[in-house]
């Protein structure tokens, strides 16, 4: 086993994978973080990704990638030991703040993040991203959505096909 | 606390990525649902999710998962769509709805008999079909012509087979034939919440009979309760819900009577029929001011979290609270 890269003493070298975004980018990783996403997971364990192989994330650009294997490297430890049963208040507290900071960010990045989320399966983000989300939606009306996600505009069509749907209903915009 | 493991970043031939364009309408079925199913009571995705654009309005309409759990109790009674939505979100439910909580009214009742006939008319044909025993031949032309709270119920009840938790809020008088009629359809619900101005007759007898999985049962009875006979004279009625009948309730563990007349028999058989109780909250008088008995205090002890009306006007209630 090769020494690890700056001693954890964590069952020796902890075993790393690479991950290749859609842009090209190699990113080096603990499998253990790698393995939170359910699509990495069955690869990894066959033994994919190491060496001078990486796995390609074709659908993932490099700065999304980045900032989910941020999450995922923060979040390794406590789901190795089980969703951490045993972990201390302090520890939750943390990885709660962590999550807070972590979804404060611009919509388009959220949007990316949510994307990358379910095409990796990672459970923990998944639900973190649409909390994310609900919580921006939540006690708006359709026209602050729209401002607050930076929807597109509707297209004609699409815009008449609204308004028939409200009037049928005659429920939104009270 | 981390690992020793970090990102290496070692760009390779990087390509700058072109400017995605972050399409919020091309959202998947699964995203939506997961981003909808977080949003609480569904008028929120009744009143903004489902106006946004074409992909959310379908996810929002074809996902029985989202209106399992129907409340639209924060709707105003006076906005024109909280009918058409207890109705739209019922549909919607595909016969999943687990919980329904929302007000009723006759207006809004008489709005929907007005402009959506048709829809009732569906909604009984496939109560019919569910219950084809049952089915009264006469019963679509008369409901479409008496349309009213208690076809409303019996007709909730009939499409929500799997009902597990129904609150009905009521403005007015519920027929009791009627509604024991829908309670029966009712066999698996857990959690019935009554908040209502009205004589209870024998309902709570009635409830308990007709649902013997009930965990939690909540009666409110609205301040005016006087009533008015066929000469226009108004009167006061006594009505315990038929509590000194009720039958054996295993499973109840929340009880709550709230502006109720408790009667001490009426108390002493809900304390021998429910064994797990552990909130029981009564509130209102107690109509029979008696010294109650050392063996109706030794039951009393064993509720955990009990309160019980005090019998004169204070609005203070005794706390008796057992030892752990």
């Amino acid at each position: 086993m090769a020494a690890p890269e700056s001693g954890d003493g964590n069952n020796g070298a902890a075993r790393m994978v690479t991950l290749i975004s859609s842009d090209n980018t190699r990113f080096e990783v603990e499998a253990a973080a790698a393995s939170l996403s359910q699509t990495l997971q069955l690869t990894i364990l066959d033994g994919g990704g190491g060496g001078g192989d990486g796995i390609p994330l074709p659908n993932v650009d490099s700065a999304t990638l980045s900032k989910v294997l941020e999450y995922c490297i923060k979040h390794a430890p406590a789901a190795a030991n089980g969703g951490a049963p045993n972990a201390t208040a302090v520890d939750r507290a943390e990885l709660e703040r962590f999550d807070n900071e972590f979804v404060n960010i611009d919509q388009s990045v959220l949007y990316s993040l949510i994307m990358a989320a379910h095409n990796l399966e990672i459970e923990g983000l998944q639900s973190l991203v649409a909390k994310k989300v609900a919580d921006m939606i939540k006690g708006k009306s359709p026209m602050e959505i729209r401002r607050t996600l930076g929807f597109p505009d509707p297209t004609p069509e699409e815009q008449a096909e609204m308004n028939a749907h409200m009037l049928e209903y005659g429920w939104a915009y009270e | 606390m981390l690992s020793s493991s970090r990102c290496h970043k070692k760009p390779c031939s990087p390509v700058s990525a072109p400017v995605e364009v972050r399409d919020w309408t091309s959202l998947t079925h699964d995203i939506l649902v997961d981003v909808f199913q977080r949003l609480g009571p569904c008028c929120e995705i009744m009143q903004a999710a489902e106006c946004m654009c074409k992909t959310w309005r379908r996810a929002a309409i074809s996902e029985p998962l989202l209106w399992r759990h129907i409340d639209i109790s924060t709707v105003s009674q006076r906005s024109q769509g909280q009918p058409t939505m207890a109705r739209a979100a019922v549909d919607r439910s595909q016969g999943q709805c687990e919980a329904f909580c929302g007000p009723v009214d006759m207006d809004s009742l008489l709005y929907l008999v007005e402009r959506y006939v048709f829809l009732l008319v569906f909604i009984l044909q496939l109560c019919c079909s569910y219950y084809i025993v049952n089915a009264n031949p006469n019963l679509i032309a008369y409901v479409v012509q008496y349309m009213s709270i208690h076809h409303f119920i019996y007709g909730l009840s009939c499409i929500a087979p799997r009902l597990k938790s129904f609150h009905l809020s009521a403005n007015c008088k519920v027929d009791n034939d009627i509604f024991t009629m829908a309670l029966k359809k009712l066999t698996i619900l857990k959690d019935l919440e009554i908040s209502a101005s009205y004589s209870l007759e024998d309902l709570l007898k009635y409830a308990c009979q007709a649902c013997p999985h009930l965990e939690k049962l909540k009666v409110t009875l609205l301040d005016d309760t006087v009533y008015y006979g066929s000469d226009g004279s108004s009167y006061m009625e006594f009505s315990d819900g038929g509590l000194c009948e009720i039958s054996t309730m295993c499973k109840l563990r929340s009880l709550e009577l709230l502006d109720f007349e408790l009667t001490m028999e009426g108390l002493t058989t809900i304390l021998d029929n429910c064994p797990i109780l552990e909130p029981l909250h009564i509130t209102g008088s107690i109509l029979d001011i008696q010294e109650m008995d050392e063996d109706l205090q030794v039951k009393c002890a064993r509720v955990r979290n009990l309160i019980l009306p005090v019998d004169d006007d204070k609005y203070d209630c005794y706390l008796y609270s057992a030892q752990p």
